[in-house]
Parts: structure tokens; C-alpha cells; sequence
């Protein structure tokens, strides 16, 4: 189930599925430290010695509020005669998730409604023991394991605390959970619980015909009882409404830097950009890692998750912060990536958030037994481009000589060292979908901008004879593009040579990297043709249309009958495509069209996923992915750039 | 009076608002019964972006806490906020909308 929403502040990231549960939170690292790891926190409402929980006989909506990292959901239940209308966040300083649940009561009857949460942590992502226990001195819930403590608590309106409360087992033998509790509206009063555990609490509310009242709710995140006693403290003093108004105005002065001209796109449009920024930033942990998605239902595919740093991703992230002129934010993931980089200058597969490394399935050697380099290159060469581009734009020559010497100067080392002498191309590392090793065009691409990259900072540096080194293998790398990865037959780019000497031709969107990443003009020869084959081969004719990443792809494959799912980020290479070969306003519009379409199959919050189901239009895989929003973000970014210049010259 | 243009005359459709920025003030421009109106484009109360408001007749409702606007000259409808909108002075001139910011 995809998140619909996702809120952070860069230690404490929570995630919520379309029936506005919690179903991720990372603390204190936004990564693979995720407490509730796709298990649900229940909502449900007793009434009339009726209860009901908040899922199907419920109309849901989700959205943020605009410009901010504050959610506004509705939930109606006609039948029960009950309205919620919600405003989740997570305080942008302070490690409190926060919820205002406004109750109505849409019937012509006072009555007494009770509303119930419920808690399902499996800390450290383990379901074993834990703790849940009443905590008398704030009259909230603790749930707590080694170092990681969460109180839960909350307040109506009228300042009344939790009314009744229970813990108990879970997930075994006879146990469904404490929530089975709460279906008669009142809870037992267990006072802890140890081991496979969980926790319910209700609060009581009297309300007049057709009237409303208010009921808060928070869950502090710690690392001890005292730390987290000290936000609830901080929650009980300050309270959620006046937090809710910090969170709000905090994301919308931080996204509003008026550094884009919004103002030519339609609004939904700019609506996606702002709020692509923000999906994005709350995937940024405040070291400096960009996690590619904090979505942990991708578990049940293949026992792992996205909750890593690829440096591709996060490379396009920071392409996409700078474009947007949030270089504070780009400049803490090249901090990242100059801590974690190996001492031989190239970067693993992922890493975890803590720059440690991450799980791989690249393995060191071949089916033969032969050593292969379990790397994706163009993850090396992308941090290296990003860093000339952001060094571009904001010449902030200080900061980038912080990270000269054990970035640029080791990570292009390692790009010369991992050249094949006989072709001039680097040497097989796994392609940027993860699948195969070999020589792949859009992994040359990106080396031979890196080596233009670490050219230009050497002249920079005034490193004469590196420059010269450099921007000579730059040359020589695009020549070789030229003489072995393009097919004067066929008119294109082709996809890879491997290590057995064989040319895979398939049609493969990532062949515009050549222009997108590489050293390659969009209207160049080569490009136009192998974009001529992508459009041809890959561009999804049936159903809600877009691009598939490349022929005949199985991964998440929805039918046999269209070549594989639509990606945003290959839909989106395209819309840049025809945005960088635009030379009248007019021509823009294809690129446009592309934003809109993108725009109009954004979920209803703006979440962008990595897929879609190519006939419903519904997320599929990762969701979101930040790797779909940064794309986004750079589309967008160019086709303003051109749109000023194009309409300047009209 | 110093005037900007802000836009042209038909940038916003009937019924229809948009945000233009002069400088750094942010301005709304509502098209209210074919009248184009300037306003301040963030809600007096917590600042929230009333181009994501919803414009019913003349009142505009804000995204975020639903405060009341009436677009024809600023004044508080309904709260949170107390505080009415500031207008701005605003005039058509061969087929463009031009602003007076002070």
C-alpha cells in the first residue's frame, strides 16, 4: 500500500497509508531504524454502543496542506453519523509526532463519541522485547526498547487526558492485539506488557447535535524516559494547536524561498513542485543522507526496503535541491557522500543513513569465479557531476574545498584507474537498474561528464596538468561512446556490451543519458534517433500512457501486453527532451504537457511513486520515491530556464 | 503612482485567481464577475497561500485554518484571523493588468 503522506524533520520521519495509519517511523536516523515497519496504528470511534474502525466503510481523503508539511484528512462514516477531519505533523525541531483530530458529530442527537488509538511498535523493526506500559506521572504510554522510548499521549480539547487505556500481546497464539480491546468502546486497564506487545488508548468526548470538538494526540520520540517525558511535557505546555501553527509556517517560509518564477505553470503544476521539495526534504536526514524511499510495504516483495542512501539518487536530489536554490540541502549530502566515499574513490551500492553500508546483492565475483567490481559506477560519477553543477551555480568555492581533496580528487582517480585501455570506455559495473554488469551507455555517459566535472575543479584549483589529464580522458571517453556504444545500423545508442563481448540492444530509456547526464546536445544526431527508438519502443501506448524503463520489463509487471509499467522518471527524461530541443515557445508545450500528465497522476496528497499501473494509474513499487520527485523538480526547473529565455526572445 | 505591470488582462480567467510576485510582494490576482482585483497573496492569520484557497462568489476561503475573505475590498468574513487583506491599487492599461505596490 503506497504512503499517501510522509512528514520529518530529518531525525524523525513518519509515513501514513491512504486510511491515515502510521505505518513507517524511522527516529533517530531516517532510515532502516523504522519502529513500526509497515505494521498499522489503528483509528477507531465508538458511538451509540456502536464501533467502528476508520478503514473501508469510511470516505477518506488525504492531502497536505498547501505549501507545508501539515496533512489535512477528512474521514466520514454517514452510517455512524461521524466526521473526523485530522491535521497530522511532525514538529520540525522538536521529535513529536503531533495529530488534531476534530470530531463531528453529524447526527440530531447529543451523544458521547469515544475515539481510540492504537499503537502497534515493533522497535528496532523487531517485534521482541518490547515494553508497553502506563506511565502514571504524565498519564500517557510508553513503549520503549534499549534506547529508544516513545510516549504516547494527548488531551481533548477541554484538557481531559487519556480516559481509558490498555496493553497487551500481540502476534501470537490466541493474541490478535490489544486493538480487539477496544471494540466494545471501553479498555481494560492493563497496566504493561512485555515482550510481542502493543497499546491502546481512548479519549471521551460529550458533543451536542451537529457540533465539533477537538481531541490531541502525540507521540514523543526519545532515547531515554527523561527525554521523552521533557516533550510531552513540552507538548502538554505548548500544546498541539500552537505547534501545528510553528510546523505550518516553518515548511512554508522554508519552501517559499522565491528563488523559481512559478508563476508560467499551471497551479497544480507548481502546487507538485513545492510539494515535491518537501516530500523530499523529509527523506533527507539531517547527516546528510537522501533515503530513496521510506515506503516499507516494498518488504513484502524481496525481505528489504528502499530506507537506503543510493548515491544516484541522492546525486539527482541534490541536482534537483540546486535547482530549486536549496543548496543548504544539497551541500549536506556531498558532506555525506565525502564522509562514506571508499579510499579507493568509488561508492558502494547504498549505504544506511549512518554512512554505513548497506545491504547488496552485487556480488565480488563473476558465475565464473572471475573478480568483478560489485559497483554501479555512474552512482560515482553522478556525485561528482552534481558537484560541479552545484559548484556552478553557487560558486561557493569554500565549501567546495572542504571536499576537493578526498572527494573529487579520489573519486576521479578511481574513474581513470577504471578504465579499459583497449576501448577507452570504464570497465563492467552494474547498470543504474541494478540488474547487470557490463559497459552500459548511460554509465559512460555520466564518467564522461564526471571526468569534464573534475576537470573543471582542477583548473579550479589551478591543477594544470590534472586538468589536462582529465579533460583529455573526457574527450577520449566520449569518442569511444561514439565508436563502440553507438550502432551506425540501427541509428542509436545501444544499451551494453558485457564482459563476454555481447551487445544488448534493447530499447532502454536510460539511453538519454547521453544528453540527460552525459556529454551529448539534445539535438545531436545520435541523440534525436535514439530518442526517436525510445518513443518508438517504449512510450505506452494504451492505458494512461508515459514511458516504460525499457523493453519488455518484468519488474512489478503488470501485463504481458504493454512492455513494461510507466515510470516517472523515464516519462519525465523524455518531457526534458523535448523541453532542451525547444526553440519556440510553442515547442515547449510537449514538455509541458508531460509536467501535467505527471501532476495528474501525482496521488491526491502529491506523492509521487516509481511506477504506475499502466490501466488504473494507481502507484506501484516505492512510494513515493524521491528519485521520481527530484526528476520532477529538475523538468520543471528546465522548462522555466527556457520558457524565460524562449518568451524573452518571442 | 508608481504602477507595475503584473500580468495580462486576461492571465486570470473568470472565477479564477493567481499568484504574481512584484519584486518580493507576493500579489493575488482574483477575476471576480470579469473584475480583476490585487490582493495580498498569504492569509493575515499564519501565512498560508490563499491562491490554494477557495473562491465562492466573492468570499475567498483560506487553505489552511479557513479564515473568510471578501475579495472586493479585504475585510475579515470569518476567523481565525482578525485581520483584513491588504489591497492593492490596480488598473487596466492597454490590455494589461498594472499594480501600484507600495
Amino acid at each position: 500500500m503506497a504512503r499517501e503522506v510522509v512528514l520529518g524533520n530529518g531525525r524523525l520521519i513518519v509515513a501514513l497509508d491512504n486510511l491515515m495509519r502510521i505505518r513507517d517511523l524511522s527516529y533517530p536516523k531516517a532510515d532502516l531504524e523504522n519502529h513500526v515497519a509497515g505494521h498499522s496504528f489503528r483509528m477507531g470511534i465508538w458511538t451509540d454502543n456502536r464501533f467502528s474502525w476508520v478503514d473501508d466503510g469510511w470516505q477518506v481523503e488525504m492531502r497536505y496542506l498547501p505549501e507545508t508539511l501539515v496533512t489535512r484528512c477528512t474521514a466520514r462514516n454517514a452510517s455512524l453519523g461521524i466526521e473526523l477531519e485530522m491535521n497530522d505533523t511532525v514538529h520540525q525541531f522538536l521529535d513529536l509526532f503531533l495529530r488534531k483530530v476534530l470530531l463531528t458529530n453529524l447526527s440530531h442527537s447529543a451523544r458521547e463519541v469515544r475515539i481510540f488509538f492504537c499503537q502497534d511498535f515493533h522497535i528496532y523493526g523487531v517485534d521482541t522485547g518490547d515494553t508497553a506500559m502506563y506511565e502514571p506521572d504524565s498519564g500517557g504510554i510508553v513503549h520503549y526498547k534499549g534506547r529508544r522510548y516513545f510516549l504516547v499521549n494527548g488531551r481533548t480539547e477541554t484538557g481531559e487526558g487519556i480516559f481509558e487505556f490498555a496493553t497487551g500481546y500481540k502476534e501470537s497464539p490466541g493474541k490478535q492485539g490489544t486493538w480487539k480491546d477496544a471494540e466494545d468502546g471501553s479498555l481494560g486497564g492493563n497496566p504493561i506488557a512485555q515482550g510481542t506487545v502493543d497499546s491502546a488508548i481512548s479519549f471521551r468526548v460529550q458533543l451536542a447535535a451537529q457540533s465539533a470538538a477537538a481531541v490531541y494526540y502525540w507521540i514523543a520520540c526519545g532515547r531515554n524516559a527523561e527525554e521523552v517525558g521533557k516533550l510531552d511535557a513540552v507538548a502538554r505546555k505548548t500544546g498541539v494547536e500552537q505547534l501545528l501553527l510553528e510546523v505550518e509556517n516553518y515548511w512554508s517560509a522554508w519552501v517559499n524561498k522565491r528563488e523559481v518564477d512559478l508563476t508560467p505553470l499551471r497551479r497544480n503544476v507548481a502546487k507538485l513542485f513545492k510539494t515535491s521539495l518537501l516530500v523530499m526534504r523529509t527523506h533527507v536526514d539531517n547527516g546528510g543522507a537522501v533515503i530513496a524511499s521510506c515506503d516499507s510495504d516494498i518488504l513484502a516483495f524481496n525481505r528489504d526496503t528502499y530506507s537506503y542512501v543510493w548515491p544516484r539518487d541522492g546525486a539527482l536530489a541534490a541536482l534537483a535541491f540546486d535547482a530549486a536554490g536549496f543548496h543548504e540541502v544539497s551541500r549536506m549530502f556531498f558532506l555525506f557522500c565525502n564522509d562514506v566515499i571508499t579510499q579507493r574513490g568509488y561508492f558502494h551500492h547504498k549505504y544506511l543513513a549512518d554512512g554505513s553500508r548497506g545491504s547488496s546483492w552485487h556480488a565480488w565475483i563473476d558465475s565464473k569465479g572471475n573478480y568483478q567490481l560489485p559497483i554501479q559506477e555512474d552512482e560515482t560519477a553522478l556525485v561528482l557531476y552534481a558537484l560541479w553543477r552545484h559548484y556552478q551555480k553557487y560558486r561557493d568555492i569554500e565549501f567546495i574545498g572542504k571536499v576537493y581533496g578526498n572527494l573529487v580528487v579520489r573519486a576521479s582517480d578511481f574513474i581513470l584507474e577504471h578504465r579499459d585501455e583497449a576501448t577507452g570506455l570504464s570497465k563492467p559495473s552494474f547498470d543504474l537498474w541494478e540488474e547487470k554488469i557490463g559497459v552500459f551507455t548511460s554509465t559512460a555517459a555520466t564518467i564522461c561528464t564526471a571526468l569534464t566535472a573534475a576537470a573543471e575543479f582542477a583548473q579550479l584549483f589551478y591543477d594544470s596538468k590534472r586538468h589536462e589529464l582529465l579533460s583529455e580522458s573526457a574527450a577520449n571517453m566520449k569518442q569511444a561512446i561514439l565508436t563502440h556504444l553507438y550502432d551506425r545500423k540501427l541509428g542509436r545508442f545501444i544499451k551494453a556490451i558485457y564482459p563476454d563481448g555481447s551487445r544488448d540492444l534493447t530499447v532502454d530509456s536510460s539511453l538519454m543519458f547521453p544528453f540527460l547526464y552525459g556529454p551529448f546536445g539534445a539535438v545531436e544526431e545520435v541523440v534525436t534517433n535514439t530518442v526517436s527508438s525510445i518513443v518508438d519502443k517504449l512510450q505506452v501506448k494504451a492505458g494512461v500512457g508515459g514511458v516504460a524503463r525499457y523493453e519488455n520489463d518484468e519488474y512489478c509487471r503488470v501485463s504481458p501486453e504493454i512492455t513494461g509499467n510507466p515510470w516517472f522518471v523515464c516519462t519525465l527524461w523524455l518531457a526534458r527532451w523535448h523541453i532542451a530541443r525547444a526553440t519556440s515557445v510553442e515547442e515547449l508545450n510537449e514538455g509541458l504537457q508531460t509536467l501535467e500528465w505527471v501532476a495528474e497522476h501525482s496521488l491526491r496528497s502529491g506523492i509521487l511513486s516509481e511506477q504506475l499501473d499502466p490501466y488504473t494509474g494507481g502507484p506501484i513499487s516505492a512510494s513515493p520515491l524521491v528519485w521520481s520527485h527530484a526528476e520532477f523538480i529538475m523538468a520543471v526547473s528546465e522548462y522555466l530556464d527556457k520558457y524565460r529565455v524562449l518568451s524573452a526572445t518571442a | 503612482m508608481a504602477l507595475t505591470k503584473i500580468c495580462s488582462g486576461d492571465a486570470v480567467a473568470a472565477g479564477e485567481l493567481r499568484q504574481f510576485n512584484v519584486g518580493d510582494v507576493e500579489i493575488l490576482v482574483v477575476n471576480f464577475d470579469g473584475r480583476l482585483l490585487c490582493l495580498a497573496a498569504r492569509c493575515t492569520h499564519a501565512g498560508a497561500p490563499l491562491v490554494e484557497g477557495e473562491l465562492s462568489g466573492d468570499i475567498l476561503t483560506c487553505p489552511w485554518h479557513g479564515s473568510r475573505f471578501r475579495v472586493t475590498d479585504g475585510s475579515v468574513v470569518r476567523g481565525p484571523t482578525e485581520k483584513a487583506l491588504k489591497m492593492y491599487d490596480c488598473q487596466l492599461q492597454a490590455g494589461d493588468l498594472f499594480v501600484e505596490v507600495r
